[in-house]
């Protein structure tokens, strides 16, 4: 999946976050690089969970009710 | 000098309207109590003097002269910094924009509060571009909390909660994108509205994350939120009717029972106990904050592009790499956000069959410490600057208005609890606030200079 995050065990790097700023057309400071990186996994991490929820319309009602 | 303008702002305007009180007078005792706290501690980073005095010497006038200024009269307020002022820089918290462009006019919201009598005085403090929920800010410093200068006030909008706390001003408009004036409110133990999206004008105000963000306000007392609010709504009639009969309280279970402090849930306890009759579990919680932190950094990265091209490193480092990362999320991850806030935001309606009000605590504790900004999440600690908001996320992505309200308790420093309600149902957040406060549950602490 060129362009996507990583999933799994394949976190950022900083010569693969410079690598897709490039592909990317994004010019941006090599000093950011690694906090970029940082927030990249972060941001990783939200997608993952994300991805975990299917979007069909059968999805059950995502609200319980218990007393 | 005597603190005129520590008063309520109901309090003051009828002073100011009866001629009791002169506006110039309840504005040059604000600017001085601004002036004695500084920047980190009164919240604001932009005092605008000449223009507040001149404004209050013309609301004194309108009362010489008999007419009535309105029911603000003589009112000072702040602002985030990210609403225009007329010939000011909005630089929201930046470096990229102090040099302009000037803003041509107010905002829609601060010209509705001085057309009824209020007098601006200041811009506050705030994360830059509201991206953050401490307000450590690399180019205008970090807000302290005024009930502990050696705490956090919150953020991303602590200058306008710190403000109000402080007693500099009785009133505050800010924004709220994912819990930036909640969070603050409930560090900093003031009274918070993020309204329902959309019902409060935006216009005039920078822009952070389209899709998200809300104008909302800050006060010490109840019943200047209602009267702000109602000011900015301009009689629009209210989309929904209060329920009949006692008001039923919800607990937030799940997520929002998750990472809470042991202070916080002892405060909670008599609220618990005494109000709440149901819990109620809303799954997909974590869903919704992954949803929400996605969206908020595809739209500010998308926003802020160009800026970041050019100069990146004029950014804050804290801003600035989050938004770069965001430039990299895929499109698919971001179109996945939406159309999971769309099916959440549906469904997050039928919460309020049987619940008219749901309650979560605002943040997990009492505000993190200046020096170690950290909170613990999932037995972890975690930098607040992202996490504080774990509770006030989910909220913000299903479009529900909340109140965020101080707990009354034993403790020197202030919790929050937020109340949540259908789409446009504010006044029965204000209704449901009036009930604990009646009950004592809910009291906003005072701070001592």
């Amino acid at each position: 999946m060129s362009g996507d995050i990583e999933t799994g065990p394949r976190r950022p790097t900083e010569a693969g976050v410079a690598a897709r700023l490039a592909e990317a057309g994004i010019s941006a400071p090599v000093e950011c690089i690694p906090g970029i990186v940082a927030n990249l996994i972060v941001l990783q991490d939200h997608v993952a969970v994300l991805r975990t929820f299917p979007l069909d319309d059968h999805s059950r009602s995502a609200l319980e009710f218990r007393v | 000098m005597t603190a005129l303008h520590r008063d309520t702002a109901a309090a003051l305007a009828a002073q100011v309207r009866a001629g009791a009180l002169s506006a110039r007078a309840v504005c040059e005792s604000a600017l001085a109590h601004i002036e004695r706290l500084g920047r980190d501690r009164s919240g604001f980073t932009h005092v605008l003097r000449s223009r507040a005095l001149l404004r209050a010497e013309a609301i004194d006038k309108i009362v010489a002269a008999g007419l009535d200024p309105g029911p603000l009269a003589g009112v000072p307020f702040g602002v985030a910094d990210m609403f225009d002022v007329s010939g000011q820089v909005t630089t929201a918290g930046s470096l990229i924009r102090a040099s302009g462009p000037f803003a041509h006019g107010d905002a829609k919201a601060v010209q509705l509060l001085e057309a009824a009598g209020a007098v601006l005085v200041g811009t506050q403090n705030m994360d830059e571009f509201g991206y953050g929920f401490v307000t450590v800010n690399a180019h205008y410093g970090t807000t302290r909390n005024p009930h502990d200068p050696d705490r956090l006030a919150g953020g991303a909008a602590g200058g306008s909660a710190a403000a109000v706390a402080a007693g500099c001003v009785p009133v505050s408009l800010a924004f709220d994108t994912n819990g930036s004036l909640r969070v603050p409110a409930a560090l900093c133990g003031v009274i918070g509205l993020k309204p329902t999206y959309g019902d409060l004008p935006r216009e005039g105000c920078l822009p952070f994350v389209h899709s998200l963000d809300v104008v909302g306000a800050l006060a010490r007392d109840l019943g200047d939120l209602v009267l702000v609010r109602a000011i900015l709504r301009q009689g629009a009639p209210e989309r929904a009717e209060l329920p009949r009969g006692e008001l039923r309280f919800g607990r937030m279970l799940g997520w929002f029972d998750r990472n809470i402090t042991d202070a916080m849930r002892a405060a909670l306890a008599p609220l618990w106990r005494e109000q709440v009759r149901v819990g109620r579990e809303l799954q997909y919680a974590e869903l919704a904050r992954a949803a929400a932190s996605v969206i908020i950094a595809a739209e500010g990265a998308n926003f802020h592009r160009a800026r970041l091209e050019q100069d990146a490193m004029a950014f804050d480092p804290a801003t600035r790499d989050r938004l770069l990362a965001g430039l990299l999320l895929p499109a698919d991850d971001y179109l996945r956000a939406q159309r999971f806030r769309q099916w959440i935001a549906a469904r997050s309606r039928a919460q309020f069959e049987l619940s008219d009000v749901l309650v979560s605590p605002a943040v997990p504790g009492v505000a993190p410490t200046v020096v170690d900004p950290t909170m613990m999440f999932d037995g972890a600690p975690v930098r607040a600057r992202s996490h504080l908001g774990i509770y006030t996320q989910p909220i913000s992505l299903m479009g529900l208005p909340a109140l965020v309200l101080p707990l009354a308790h034993d403790g020197l420093l202030p919790l929050g609890i937020q109340l949540i309600a259908a789409p446009g149902a504010e006044t029965t957040l204000f209704a449901a606030a009036r009930h604990l406060i009646a009950e004592g549950l809910v009291a906003v602490p005072a701070v001592t200079d």
